[in-house]
């Protein structure tokens, strides 16, 4: 990848493109090429939906490869949402296609001069840009089978649903999976608003006739994968357990910690969640779909496939597998125990193009507020459709939790940077509870993920029964999970990495096989260290202080049952996180 | 008969009992999920509790059911939490995802839960009767289910009632023999049977 592809939506004449070197930003892939990015060309004050904003679309380093698990990409810009920066990641075929066309990455700037809506076609001929207002308001399913229709059977998208156009600032941006579906999405922060403001509908990809990228040291490469892709097989977490249920085999789990967000955040377990868990979709899936279903990657060159297909009471496709996220926004948040409504939801999400933790949290929210019964399908379903057609409760709900929770009435928000917290309590998981507080994404269970601090020894290793180094841990995750997102790797790698020295070993002799460049732990130490600096000083700039990083109040004072716990790490010690 | 380790129970029970294809099985997860009552001593460490009195190996907890729950805490030391009458214990495979390996048994993450996790207590030297309830998720009902169901778990007459009455035909015929309190009953005598709440000793065994 040596290119990057710049889009200025708002040149006089019309979009313009340009293509270059990469400059400044030689060696860098998603998420470091995002935040490198928006930290340097982005003014931190301007409007989101302004013409100064950009959006950057960037494959991981190893995107295009045959490295397996390489297919996520990150999306960055000024969220909408927060107003602070943010990446967020998807997976999907088009990273990969990115990647073989040699673009390291996607930047649109500017802001068109008419309300028009453009499509733009890229293959290995070039780059094409039309107005086409024939798309306006379709969904992301309609917008999919419209351009596999215009531009060939061979085609991924890159979309945005009526939510995006309608800037909401929950919208996603949807990547099209193998089957060319619109399932997967960058989700958080509404990064699809930046997408509409910029008048850009649909981005086309189509790789025909670019080769797979080669390796600076093909043969070590080969062997390396070979020896990574064992490793990853053989763990029962990514070998067994993800495959078999995907991510919300979580759900049983987490409820039965006490530590499942049930009826917006008042209760740590719920009653319903067995009839939601992964155990009983996976079930359902495989009788309804035939035996494997319930088994299904997001890309080619996933071996993990913890995603799956859900199909309704007659057979016929609904959905992706729901996420354990998903399931719980729409689930037990809203009190909601009915696997195909929830499914149905998943769909409706994804067509409109909006991220369900955001909206499933609102919803929770707005239940709270009086605007429907906790429990109620039938209401939950119908608030989703009034978010896809832009009805002023829609678009309340559309901007997410903080502002549905300032117009109800609702004190009981639980955001951070004014983004939802996702599936699990800060008062059960406190370490957790730091990373929501302190991320420069706003309340993110993933910004602080990668389990590798022990065998990276980062920042040394601590007692894993001491209640003390919740900020240490947190900090460590953050900078580690920073690293991986910058590969374009799958961030369930982290399992089989912790528990398998080979494993760990095999991901770097990958990286650096194909890099052509000995990779050593104090490498990926200093590039998630860059990553967060980047951030946080974006975040300064656009005027974060300390005090933007914490919990809403009352999880200070409000005892979470069945546990009865509060959270009770002090301010003192989340400003600590980012000492280094 | 019961499913106990030589206990007995004074509460009143109907005894299921069934041999099924092996196939038909994974239909009686979900009651092994929900929670089953077993009848064994308690006051001893979990780690007695599972590999003397319920066979299983300590292998097995070590290399697969690697987060385990005693009411709702995560539990870190299975020698040092001691088993009190009436709890809820629940075995899980490693989960993914920074909060999967959080509630890991001993995991370098464990910290990030003390607020939840279990402290460790009094186990004591000499045991008494006692009921648990214990819940098998996710990999762990599949590879001990078999075991705990030809053993016999004790489930209520509703929820036992609410599994059958879900069943497509094929399950039915997956049925080689039935018994209702040692007296073999035919298999929609099953579907027919009335089932006041009541708690159910079920056994099941499997043929190919």
């Amino acid at each position: 990848m040596d290119k990057i592809l710049r889009i200025n939506m708002g040149a006089a004449g019309g979009p313009e493109f340009k293509t270059e070197g990469l400059g400044d930003y030689a060696g860098l892939g998603g998420r470091a090429m995002t935040s490198g990015i928006v930290a340097k060309e982005v003014p931190p004050l301007c409007h989101p939906l302004g013409e100064d904003n950009k959006l950057v679309i960037a494959p991981g380093l190893l995107s295009g490869s045959a490295a397996a698990m390489s297919g996520r990409i990150s999306v960055g810009c000024k969220s909408p949402l927060t107003g602070g920066i943010k990446e967020a990641n998807s997976g999907g075929q088009p990273s990969q296609m990115l990647g073989r066309l040699g673009y390291a990455a996607i930047v649109l700037e500017g802001k068109p001069k008419e309300k028009s809506l453009y499509k733009i076609f890229i293959n290995k001929d070039g780059v094409g840009i039309k107005e086409d207002n024939s798309l306006c308001m379709l969904g992301n399913y309609e917008l999919v089978d419209k351009m596999k229709a215009e531009y060939g059977e061979n085609v991924h998208c890159i979309s945005i649903g009526p939510a995006g156009e309608m800037k909401m600032s929950a919208a996603s941006i949807a990547f099209t999976d193998m089957e060319q579906r619109p399932t997967r999405h960058a989700g958080r922060g509404g990064v699809g608003a930046v997408m509409g403001a910029k008048g850009v509908k649909v981005i086309v990809i189509d790789d025909t006739g670019c080769p797979t990228r080669s390796p600076a040291d093909p043969e070590k490469f080969k062997a390396a994968n070979k020896e990574f892709v064992a490793g990853l097989r053989k763990h029962p977490v990514s070998g067994e357990v993800l495959p078999t249920y995907g991510t919300n085999g979580l759900t049983n789990v987490i409820n039965e910690a006490g530590a499942y967000p049930t009826k917006n955040f008042r209760f740590g377990q719920f009653e319903g969640a067995s009839k939601i868990s992964g155990e009983t979709q996976a079930e359902l899936e495989n009788a309804r779909g035939g035996e494997g279903s319930a088994t299904h990657g997001c890309h080619r060159g996933c071996v993990i496939r913890c995603s799956g297909t859900f199909y309704d009471k007659n057979g016929n496709f609904l959905s992706k597998q729901v996420e354990y996220e998903t399931m719980w926004a729409h689930g037990g948040n809203c009190g909601i125990d009915d696997l195909d409504a929830i499914a149905q939801i998943d769909r409706l999400d994804d067509d409109y193009g909006i991220d369900t933790i955001e909206l499933g949290a609102t919803i929770a929210v707005a239940m709270e507020g009086g605007v429907a019964e906790f429990g109620d399908v039938e209401a939950a379903i119908n608030l989703v459709k009034e978010v896809g057609k832009g009805t002023p409760l829609g678009r309340i709900l559309g901007n997410g939790a903080a502002v549905t929770g300032q117009v109800f009435g609702v004190e009981r928000v639980p955001v951070v940077k004014k983004q939802s917290m996702p599936a699990y309590d800060p008062r059960a998981v406190q370490g957790q509870g730091v990373t929501y507080a302190t991320t420069t994404m706003g309340a993110d269970h993933t910004a602080g993920y990668a389990v590798a601090t022990n065998i990276l020894a980062v920042g040394g290793n601590v007692d894993p029964l001491k209640p003390e180094g919740q900020v240490e841990l947190s900090r460590n995750l953050q900078i580690a999970t920073a690293a991986i997102d910058s590969t374009g790797m799958c961030l369930f790698i982290a399992f089989p990495l912790l528990d398998q020295p080979e494993t760990f070993q095999a991901l770097i002799d990958v990286i650096s096989a194909f890099s052509g460049q000995n990779l050593t732990a104090d490498d990926v130490t200093a590039l998630g260290r860059s990553v967060l600096k980047n951030e946080r000083e974006f975040n300064a700039r656009a005027g974060f202080t300390s005090k933007d990083d914490r919990l809403p109040e009352y999880f200070q004072k409000e005892q979470l049952p069945p546990h009865n716990v509060t959270f009770s790490v002090s301010d003192e010690e989340l400003d600590e996180v980012f000492n280094f | 008969m019961n499913a106990s380790n030589g206990q007995n129970t004074s509460r009143p029970q109907r005894h299921v009992q069934l041999t099924v294809a092996s196939d038909s099985i994974p239909k009686f997860y979900g009651l092994l999920r929900s929670g089953f009552s077993i009848d064994l001593a308690v006051g001893c460490s979990l780690e007695h509790m599972f590999c003397d009195q319920l066979g299983i190996t300590p292998d097995y907890l070590q290399n697969r059911a690697q987060t385990v729950f005693l009411n709702s805490s995560p539990v870190d030391d299975l020698a040092s939490a001691g088993v009190p009458d009436k709890a809820v214990i629940s075995l899980s495979a490693a989960m993914p995802g920074l909060n999967g390996a959080v509630m890991r048994r001993g995991g370098p993450l464990a910290g990030m839960r003390h607020s939840i996790s279990h402290v460790p207590d009094q186990v004591c030297s000499q045991s008494s009767p006692g009921r648990i309830t214990l819940k098998l998720f996710n990999l762990v009902a599949k590879e001990l289910g078999p075991h705990f169901l030809t053993r016999g778990v004790v489930v209520s007459s509703r929820a036992l009632g609410e599994l059958l009455a879900q069943q497509p035909g094929s399950f039915w015929q997956s049925i080689k023999s039935a018994e209702i309190d040692g007296s073999p009953c035919k298999v929609d005598q099953l579907t027919l049977h009335e089932w006041p709440e009541q708690e159910v000793l079920l056994q099941v065994q499997t043929i190919e």
